[in-house]
């Protein structure tokens, strides 16, 4: 049995949605490790002395770089990030939302088209 | 909510979802395990390179992996090492030995919680899967089959 169309349009739009929520939820998942691998670098960082040699890698070399830059550009990261997850978090939630109130919806218009179904039935038996 | 309420269907999906579970779990586990050999590994590398009797010893650096040129090794307690988000540090061999042996053990802790994890998933599943079954037989008594 085919859906009619507004019904088949609804559940369609349901389904992108899903998928939407899906992909951002893995977008969150990707920051979060991104955030946890930062944390470590801080820790790494925290317990140097200040003479220390530290490098970053860019392209395939290693650049020297100042210790006190690489801790601010680590910590800047993870205020970035930090940013990053929240505004995924909102999303996330809005996205949510409305997948459930998409769900509602399509499910009070496939019981309503189950009601005139069974009256139709009912007055071509009657 | 009570796994013995549930109907046939419903504890298939809950199944299916825990065998879903289970496998991205194992997965997980064994990557911790090859990060925890690939650091063991670098433990192995400074203890060779930082042992008596290795300076001066002329070794084949590569370049790329099909490409070595000859050279000698110096400063044998130096290493740089990769502390993650492509940032590297000059560590002496203690040190470097240090950072690699605590990242086994945290990679250690974090193996030891997720065969936790497994086994209760485990023990999940196996409670599920014999209801499912009882539940099964029941209703395959209970509709009479076919002749």
């Amino acid at each position: 049995m085919s859906l009619p169309p507004a019904l088949q349009e609804l559940a369609n739009e349901l389904n992108k949605q899903k998928q939407d929520l899906q992909q951002t939820v893995g977008e969150r998942q990707r920051l979060e490790t991104q955030l946890q691998e930062s944390k470590i670098v801080k820790l790494e960082f925290d317990q140097l002395d200040d003479e220390a040699k530290i490098f970053k890698m860019i392209g395939p070399v290693l650049v020297p770089q100042d210790k006190a830059e690489a801790d601010s550009n680590v910590s800047k990261r993870m205020d970035f990030i930090q940013k990053q997850i929240a505004s995924v978090e909102d999303r996330i939630k809005t996205l949510q939302t409305s997948l459930q109130e998409k769900q509602a919806e399509l499910q009070l218009k496939a019981q309503e088209l189950q009601q005139q179904m069974q009256q139709q039935q009912q007055a071509a038996s009657s | 909510m009570d796994v013995n309420d549930l109907s046939v269907q419903q504890l298939a999906e809950v199944r299916q979802q825990l065998e879903a579970e289970l496998e991205h779990l194992s997965e997980s586990f064994t990557q911790l395990r090859q990060a925890q050999v690939k650091f063991r590994d670098c433990i192995d590398s400074v203890k060779t390179a930082s042992s008596q009797g290795q300076e001066g010893k002329d070794i084949l650096v590569p370049l790329t992996s099909s490409l070595y040129v000859p050279g000698q090794m110096k400063n044998i307690d130096k290493y740089v090492v990769d502390v993650g988000t492509d940032y590297f540090v000059e560590k002496n061999s203690a040190d470097a030995i240090k950072l690699f042996e605590g990242k086994c053990e945290t990679l250690n802790k974090n193996l030891v919680d997720l065969d936790k994890l497994v086994n209760e998933k485990m023990k999940g599943l196996q409670t599920v899967e014999e209801i499912f079954k009882k539940k099964y037989a029941e209703t395959q008594k209970a509709a009479p089959k076919p002749e």
